[in-house]
């Protein structure tokens, strides 16, 4: 259990990626919270009073996508210090290069050439990195 | 007697037969003289009748001569109107808009689309340049001409006016016309811009709803097979592991796809950046031992004893090309042989890294020799045996390696082994 008690939201628009993801976390010993797109991200950080550990979100949803949601993310007080990390499936890995810079952002995955443990592994190191907030 | 001196003689005397005899001798002498003369003149008539003659041959041939060459000069002027309008014709109808421009920056001539592109009508020249920063008051235009007049050959690509792409490029133009000037091409690249974006946006589309699902069976099948939701028997990790290894295969291969699109329809970017060769094929083995010693394959590579110069080139496309290399090695080894070994070495010359990928596989049969950089190429002793192979990996690694302007070829013989070789320029390090 590399995760136990952390607060992770969770932003996938695909009910079975998301399931799969959420399965992976809770055995790992996450406290995970789920929405569905951008905005809806947007709501359950603010519903949640920012209190989150990482953020791990797709990129292509309906509405606000991913990238738009983190760069909205990064104006909020209080929030924009939560690392985030980004799955796609889309196809470009030099897009991953810009976006880690253009976005500040802690990782950047290709959802289908990702293992679940690599993620975990990778989200565990990012978290003890970390200095807790208090 | 001299018909003139017998005139005289009559008018002064009356009659011949009337002179006195003592006259005789002197007539005679003046009769000799006067014939004489006669003789000398009839000569110099003669001679000037013959040089008169001769002169009109001259004449004459002159005359030839000069129609000849006239009806050439007609028959050149002919000939050079014809070219002309030949390239009048081909300058007025191309797609291309052409303007060409002075060094004093005066526009000497332009095209009908030019015209068209830059909504230009009448014949007075000297207002084009106006019309044609004006068309692109977006791009510092005037500052481009004035850049190319300096010999700088430049280009503006994705211009954008209106629902309108154009492509301008700027030509320096060397003693061509005997002074120099510059071309400015303008091209109307709408059409191709769009296909190729639609074409990217499908790429981009069909990639994420192809790895959406196969995403989901990836991770699904991890979850079973860590047993986070209980234990599962033999037989069914059996059964899971063989659905996640397909599902790995199909991944491979729908990237692999996806790559050979992108590299097709030329929309795969690399980046240029310093690249340390040696950290790249550390992190490769690394990565591939764990698989390889599964399949019974040690991969030796000694790191390089000093610190390799780094190259301009792509991180994660470099390890592509050696992921790819490494892993036909581990993959093609030979079934009877009990330990396989693939090899990786680098060398470093004056120009070049060299990286060497030897292994102990099935080999290329000679005949496929010519093949091997081709699509779905799959080795024919390789199709029997258990190994998957999509027959895209060789195509990729060497359309990558090429387009870092490095070389790749191959020595390998059947049921001895394949080495690969791959090599790429060294940075220039001038700073």
């Amino acid at each position: 259990m590399q995760l136990t008690e952390k607060k992770i939201l969770l932003v996938e628009d695909d009910n079975f990626v998301g399931d799969m993801f959420i399965r992976k976390l809770n055995a790992e010993g996450a406290l995970c919270t789920r929405a569905f797109s951008g905005s809806d991200g947007l709501l359950k950080l603010k519903a949640a009073n920012n209190d989150f550990d990482i953020i791990i979100t797709d990129v292509m949803m309906a509405g606000l996508d991913g990238y738009e949601m983190v760069l909205q993310i990064k104006e909020i007080e209080g929030a924009k210090d939560i690392p985030v990390v980004v799955l796609t499936n889309r196809s470009s890995l030099t897009e991953k290069n810009v976006k880690i810079k253009e976005l500040d952002i802690a990782g950047f995955f290709i959802k289908s050439d990702t293992a679940l443990s690599d993620l975990v592994t990778y989200v565990a190191e990012i978290l003890n990195k970390k200095p807790t907030a208090t | 007697m001299h018909k003139t001196l017998e005139r005289q003689l009559i008018r002064f005397f009356g009659s011949i037969d009337v002179i006195p005899p003592e006259y005789d001798q002197m007539i005679k002498i003046i009769d000799t003289s006067y014939k004489n003369f006669q003789a000398d003149y009839e000569l110099m008539e003669r001679s000037l009748d013959i040089s008169s003659k001769e002169l009109t041959a001259l004449n004459q041939q002159l005359q030839k001569e000069a129609e000849i060459i006239e009806n050439e000069v007609e028959l050149r002027t002919k000939e050079l109107s014809v070219e002309r309008s030949k390239l009048e014709i081909m300058a007025q109808n191309m797609v291309t808009g052409a303007i060409l421009i002075n060094t004093s920056g005066d526009v000497l001539f332009l095209n009908k689309p030019a015209k068209t592109f830059i909504n230009f009508s009448g014949s007075d020249h000297s207002t084009a340049l106006e019309q044609l920063y004006e068309a692109y008051s977006d791009y510092p235009i005037a500052e481009y001409i004035r850049r190319s007049l300096q010999k700088e050959f430049l280009k503006i690509a994705d211009v954008q006016v209106g629902d309108a792409i154009f492509n301008i490029t700027f030509q320096p133009l060397e003693n061509q016309f005997n002074s120099s000037g510059i071309m400015v091409w303008i091209n109307n690249v709408t059409a191709e811009t769009l296909l190729e974006r639609a074409k990217s946006e499908l790429i981009v589309v069909a990639s994420h709803q192809l790895r959406t699902p196969l995403t989901v069976t990836k991770g699904n099948t991890e979850i079973l097979l860590d047993e986070s939701y209980g234990p599962i028997n033999e037989e069914q990790r059996e059964i899971v592991e063989q659905t996640h290894e397909s599902n790995e295969n199909m991944i491979t291969l729908v990237n692999q796809m996806l790559d050979t699109t992108k590299i097709e329809q030329g929309i795969f970017n690399l980046e240029r950046s310093s690249v340390q060769l040696e950290d790249v094929l550390e992190r490769c083995v690394g990565d591939l031992t764990p698989h390889a010693k599964e399949n019974k394959v040690i991969i030796s590579y000694s790191p390089p004893l000093v610190k390799l110069p780094s190259i301009k080139s792509d991180d994660t496309r470099l390890y592509q090309i050696f992921q790819n290399l490494i892993d036909n090695g581990v993959k093609y080894c030979r079934p009877e042989l009990n330990a396989c070994t693939v090899t990786v070495a680098v060398a470093l010359s004056d120009t070049h890294i060299t990286v060497t990928v030897r292994d102990q596989g099935i080999g290329i049969p000679k005949q496929e020799h010519n093949k091997i950089f081709g699509r779905f190429y799959r080795a024919s002793n390789a199709e029997t045996s258990f190994i998957n192979g999509t027959g895209l990996g060789l195509h990729i690694v060497k359309t990558l390696v090429e387009s870092m302007s490095g070389e790749i070829s191959f020595k390998s013989e059947e049921n001895q082994g394949t080495l690969f070789t791959v090599s790429f320029p060294i940075e220039e390090s001038s700073n």
